[in-house]
């Protein structure tokens, strides 16, 4: 039946075509029709005349026997293209009168459409500003960015600065390679401090670009990248602008980055935000001023990696030379140095704002996120081709009785087509209205560990057409169903009975299991990622994270030596154990499931390691106090004495059974990071990195191993965790009043940040699936609602000849029972796909978790019962007097 | 039978009248309704004001072609001939219509 009904709506679309083609090729011009009516006009006066009629009358005649010049217009007008824009603009107001007759269907049919149209604008704007739009600078297609392969197979972004520039002067003959890194500074001048972005830049960085200077100048060739280089700044257009009031005097005027005084010698060109995806930097900086502002060593090349790499092909070069040439340098450096993570290879990719790895998980993410608003979108018109189907069939007599009065079909269609142009409109429109609203929301999304991050999602050309497109679709969807049912074969048994006795329900069952289906592969997808978090909380870190507080501090941007800061932090922690509000006080270079986590190599004599260099371990450096302060359980062993040598070391358990599977860990030694050291204490092993990881081995050092000025402060409070944050801040105020708390939270919050995108994937998907469920009910209501109407005269014979109520409630129900089974069963399949799409994003929960698919469905069929119960009912106080009468 | 099958008749009635006519040789529209009164001795008198749409509605289904010409006496005037399928169209026209007469006579004759 379907099969049928598409066949034929494909031979109307196919004439419809055919005919405005036909109407292109045969229309007349105004003056042409003129001319051919003037020439018949003439021709039978004279033939008049020649009979022997007077020419006045003769001509009287002739025009009579015509008709008139306006009739003849009016009738060869349906041939003509114009035709088309007058019917249609009839038919428009037409189309707008009869929605403002039916208002309900009207604000239910755009309103759906609108917010499913919106949902996914939205997310296609985020696609298509993450993943999709180049910069904005010439040629952007010429651009690559590279990444450095490492002996164990693992992949490393950035690169020390020595390593870049061999790198650069290694391929110059195929690739002209810049750097970048972004980082925090605080600008000041006469006009106060402000606390904002630089991106550190190598020389040639705007010539790769190909960008020219708004005013001034950009780095000289070969100046950025020395560690003595001149001290100068570029400033963003933005700043020129808010801080400079766009004077082109700023040229050769100081200002000041984190205290240090820079010349600032031009500024970047308008549009143009860096290089870093949602990173607005304020200012563009030498690379070789970095160690001076922020007080580190660059000059060590296999010590701080610092510089992601892009750079763009010579004319004519492809990316494999550029590879090749970079494989061989980075061959020579591995062989040339000992970096514990040999370089063996370059990749070489077309260029990205997003490093690889975070564009891999926003890509996954927001495709995801585009599916699952898609998949709403398909339910919504689902839903709306249904009520549209009752629409048509409560017009199917005004239809037959326009056909019967002569109504062309073509005509009809039209009517109808135009019809669904105006709902389509109003859906888009309010589609984009909702996309405005959503751009704002997920703008506001911002990612952990990208400081500063602003990501703009303007409504732009192509999100418009986004939007477009889709309401174009939508247009035809509601054109054509109610065509496709309307012109039907024969209009005479509608005429003269009414409605169609056989109720149009199949096809409604059929878009109601659609629904249902489409509903329980969100649903499925909300369950798993709900229990993903359920599960997340219930992970064993090896301590006590409860109640934990946290505030994150980085010296470095007040311009703290090594001694200094070493002497603020021993400060902070005496004035903290102090403190009445706190219990007891510890510092660490990183948090479980934080950024900023480091590793190196460890090694023990006898155990053959997969590289020579030793096993991957990650490690933290901790101040003394740190394993009471997070109440880690010893598996054996204790917390360390912080000055001992060699250093003694806190192992996890996945390291101890590693290296002494049959012996006591506690006292032995072994090789870490290049020196000796000594296992104090072994606690259980938690997570690192990532909640689904393996296993991972993990070490914590004495904070004099590799102290930091940038550190976190933990603190368990002794009674309630806002006075311990008031004691924080009193503390750093007290020891000096500039240094800022850059965050205060809780651990548990902070480790939180790890299910990031599943987060937001559950509350985006959870929201969409809401709505599907919603949709789904009315669907269901709506075709039950149509059915007890349609069968109104069936009911009441059933009840004439003694069907009691529950029988009439279980005929009722079954109905709309089996579209529900069908469609779950239909779904599984779908959810079980999508189950697999959402798999990295699970940590927990098996993708067929048994649990999440019982439920979703269970939800489903309980909604479902409960939409079916209000039409049920009406079923069963059907007066089979007046149902019978009523035909 | 309904009242637009019997529209249909006559309007197809028209066509093949046009068609035939133009078969003969190429025509102005004036010339058609001429020709068919001629050929018909005057009994039928082609409504000039459906001519036209008919002519427009069989150059759409590519049954007839036009083209602006200089007549005889040097008039310009829109010629209408026949297509290679009209020509082919005309002759099981012809045909069905020469049936459709046969089968209304032999009702008619019926007593």
């Amino acid at each position: 039946m379907v099969a049928r009904g598409w066949a034929r709506l494909r031979d109307r679309l196919g004439g419809l075509a055919r005919q405005a083609l036909r109407a292109l090729r045969v229309a007349r011009s105004e003056r042409e029709l003129d001319e051919e009516h003037a020439f018949h006009i003439d021709m039978e006066t004279e033939r008049l005349v020649r009979a022997g009629v007077s020419p006045r009358e003769a001509r009287r005649r002739a025009l009579v026997a015509f008709g008139g010049v306006e009739r003849f217009q009016q009738q060869v007008r349906e041939g003509r293209w114009t035709w088309v824009w007058e019917e249609g603009w009839r038919d428009a107001r037409h189309a707008l009168r009869g929605l403002a007759r039916r208002p309900l269907l009207a604000v239910s049919a755009v309103g759906t459409m609108g917010v499913a149209i919106g949902a996914a604008t939205t997310f296609f704007s985020g696609v298509e500003s993450v993943l999709l739009r180049p910069l904005p600078v010439p040629a952007p297609d010429r651009l690559v960015g590279v990444s450095i392969l490492t002996e164990s197979g693992g992949r490393s972004g950035v690169v020390s600065l020595p390593d870049y520039l061999d790198y650069r002067d290694g391929a110059a003959a195929v690739v002209d390679l810049a750097a970048h890194h972004l980082s925090d500074v605080t600008l000041s001048n006469e006009g106060g401090a402000l606390a904002s972005l630089g991106l550190e830049v190598s020389s040639n960085y705007f010539g790769v670009l190909d960008l020219v200077p708004a005013t001034g100048r950009f780095f000289q060739p070969g100046e950025a990248e020395r560690l003595d280089g001149p001290r100068e700044v570029v400033l963003s257009h933005e700043v020129w602008r808010s801080r400079f009031a766009e004077d082109p005097g700023v040229v050769g005027r100081p200002l000041y980055v984190n205290g240090k005084e820079l010349t600032i010698v031009g500024v970047a060109p308008e549009g143009f935000h860096g290089t870093m995806l949602g990173a607005r930097p304020a200012v563009f900086l030498p690379l070789g001023q970095y160690g001076r502002l922020q007080g580190r060593d660059i000059g060590d090349r296999t010590g701080t990696s610092w510089l992601q790499l892009f750079g763009r092909l010579g004319g004519g070069a492809s990316p494999e030379q550029a590879t090749d040439a970079l494989d061989a340098t980075a061959r020579g450096l591995g062989a040339a140095y000992a970096y514990g993570r040999e370089p063996v290879g370059a990749r070489v990719e077309p260029f990205s704002p997003l490093p690889a790895r975070q564009r891999a998980v926003a890509a996954q993410a927001l495709l995801i996120l585009l599916s699952a608003a898609g998949v709403l979108l398909l339910i919504a018109a689902i839903n709306v081709s249904g009520m549209l189907l009752v629409r048509a069939s409560q017009r199917e007599r005004e239809i037959a009785m326009r056909r019967a009065l002569g109504a062309g079909r073509s005509r009809l269609v039209g009517q109808l087509l135009v019809e669904g142009l105006v709902l389509g409109i109003l859906a888009g429109a309010s589609g984009a209205g909702v996309a405005l609203l959503g751009t704002r929301l997920l703008e506001r999304v911002r990612p952990p560990g990208l400081p500063g991050f602003r990501l703009d999602l303007p409504v732009d050309g192509a999100v418009l057409a986004f939007v477009v497109v889709s309401a174009f679709l939508v247009s035809l969807l509601f054109g054509l169903l109610p065509a496709s049912h309307a012109l039907r074969p024969d209009p005479g048994p509608v005429v003269r009975h009414g409605a169609a006795r056989r109720p149009a329900t199949r096809g409604r069952s059929v878009l109601v299991a659609t629904q249902v289906a489409l509903t329980l592969v969100l649903l499925v997808s909300t369950m798993l990622l709900l229990r993903t978090l359920r599960a997340a909380l219930g992970t064993d870190h090896g301590f006590d994270s409860r109640g934990l507080v946290l505030a994150e501090l980085n010296l470095r941007l007040n311009g703290y030596d090594r001694e200094g800061g070493e002497a603020f932090y021993r400060a902070l922690l005496e004035s903290l154990r102090a403190s009445p509000e706190v219990a007891s006080a510890a510092l660490s270079t990183s948090i479980p499931l934080g950024e900023g986590w480091d590793q190196t190599r460890a090694s023990v004599p006898g155990l053959e390691a997969p590289e020579a260099s030793g096993w991957v371990v990650g490690w933290s450096a901790v101040s003394e106090g740190y394993f009471e302060t997070l109440g880690f359980a010893f598996r054996g062993g204790s917390e360390p004495d912080p000055t001992s040598m060699p250093p003694r070391i806190v192992v996890n358990d996945a390291l101890a059974r590693l290296f002494w599977p049959d012996e006591a860990p506690v006292g032995r030694g072994f090789r870490f990071d290049g020196r000796e050291a000594e296992v104090s204490g072994v606690v259980p092993t938690g997570k690192y990195r990532s909640l689904s990881e393996e296993p991972t081995l993990f070490a914590w050092v004495p904070l004099a191993f590799a102290p930091s000025p940038s550190l976190y402060v933990h603190v368990r409070p002794r009674t309630d965790g806002p006075a311990a944050v008031g004691a924080i801040r009193r503390s750093v105020a007290s020891l000096d009043p500039h240094v800022p708390l850059i965050r205060v939270t809780t651990l548990e919050t902070a480790m939180g940040q790890s299910l990031f995108f599943q987060r937001v994937a559950a509350a985006f998907i959870g929201a969409f699936a809401s709505v599907a469920l919603l949709l789904s009910a009315t669907g269901i209501f709506g075709l039950l609602a149509y059915t007890v109407e349609q069968s109104r005269r069936e009911i009441g014979i059933r009840i004439a000849v003694g069907a009691s109520g529950s029988g009439v409630v279980r005929t009722v129900v079954r109905a709309a029972v089996t579209p529900v089974l069908i469609g779950l069963l239909a779904g599984l399949g779908g959810a079980l796909a999508s189950a697999r799409v959402l798999g990295s994003l699970l940590y927990g929960v098996p993708a067929t978790d048994p649990t999440s698919f019982t439920a979703a469905g269970l939800l489903l069929l309980t909604v479902g019962l409960v939409a079916a119960w209000t039409p049920a009912r009406r079923a069963t106080r059907v007066d089979p007097t007046l149902a019978l009468r009523a035909e | 039978m309904s009242s637009r099958s019997s529209a249909e008749a006559l309007r197809g009635t028209l066509d093949l009248l046009i068609l035939k006519t133009l078969s003969l040789e190429p025509m102005h529209g004036w010339g058609i309704t001429q020709r068919i009164r001629d050929l018909s001795e005057g009994v039928l008198d082609v409504n000039q004001g459906s001519l036209y749409p008919a002519l427009q509605r069989l150059e759409g289904k590519g049954l007839v072609t036009s083209d602006w010409t200089t007549t005889e006496n040097n008039r310009r005037a829109r010629y209408y001939r026949l297509t290679v399928s009209g020509q082919a169209e005309l002759a099981p026209e012809e045909e069905s219509w020469r049936r459709h007469v046969e089968g209304v006579s032999l009702v008619l004759k019926a007593v």
